[in-house]
């Protein structure tokens, strides 16, 4: 079974034996070489791990198994859907489709002045200093 | 009889798409999550969300900004399906001027957009 943590890097399938990520990528149908080492195996579940889910499959199961429109689904939110399908006994994860969306970049602080990011009108009047240059 | 999987109870405001409190400069804003629908038109707009200097140094950009904190609306099989996804304390969609009238600033911008995202899935 697949680590279930969301790290994102390849830390999350350093502890498992070239056997485990081998059955890893057997269970998961992902061709690889027998002479794979477990670098390339760990790349190959990294890349399974960042595909996107199957859109035809969640909505087949909610115009399937619920009262859900096709237009109903439009008017759902992710986490919606999710809460929806788990009920359902699915439980494909389902992302926006940004992967590594904001992964660890947004922890790093604005660059500041005088202790304060600038205002955003601010910020405006001093691009627009730059429209003449044209 | 096979044991049913345990799953994680979700809270009503989710299910209901009640959207979070985000506060920037004091004052308290709605933030809700993106429907289905819109998902493919946020990523085509291509929104910055780390670095928000490149939403605002040219028209198109803070537009773009203007509508994703004020109304958004996609067409789909012939039918609107709109959305406000930043709401102000009366409720009122907000904008990018008033955004700036409240004294936003790029920081507050930056986490408007990283909740949207996290709330969004």
């Amino acid at each position: 079974m697949a680590p279930s943590d969301k790290k994102d890097g390849a830390e999350k399938y350093a502890h498992m034996s070239l056997d485990e990520l081998q059955k890893e990528c057997r269970e998961r149908d992902i061709e690889f070489q027998e002479n794979t080492g477990k670098d390339g195996l760990i790349a190959l579940l990294l890349k399974d791990d960042n595909k996107g889910p199957d859109w035809a499959e969640v909505f087949a199961d909610l115009l399937c198994h619920t009262s859900l429109s096709y237009e109903g689904t439009l008017r759902r939110t992710i986490p919606q859907i999710e809460a929806i399908r788990s009920r359902l006994g699915k439980n494909i994860s389902l992302k926006i489709g940004m992967p590594g969306l904001f992964g660890g970049a947004l922890e790093k602080p604005i660059q500041e002045n005088d202790g304060k990011p600038p205002k955003l009108s601010e910020f405006m009047a001093f691009a627009s200093a730059f429209d003449v240059i044209k | 009889m096979a044991k049913k999987e345990a799953v994680k109870p979700v809270d009503l405001p989710v299910m209901v798409g009640i959207g979070d409190d985000f506060k920037a400069k004091g004052k308290s804003y709605e933030v809700k999550p993106l429907l289905l629908a819109h998902i493919p038109l946020f990523m085509k707009d291509n929104i910055s969300l780390d670095v928000q200097i490149f939403n605002m140094t040219n028209e198109k950009a803070k537009k773009t900004v203007d509508k994703w904190l004020g109304e958004v609306t996609t067409e789909v099989e012939g039918k609107k399906i709109t959305a406000h996804y930043c709401l102000d304390e009366n409720g009122e969609p907000m904008s990018l001027d008033k955004a700036m009238a409240d004294g936003w600033d790029l920081a507050d911008l930056r986490n408007f957009f990283k909740k949207l995202c996290d709330m969004s899935g």
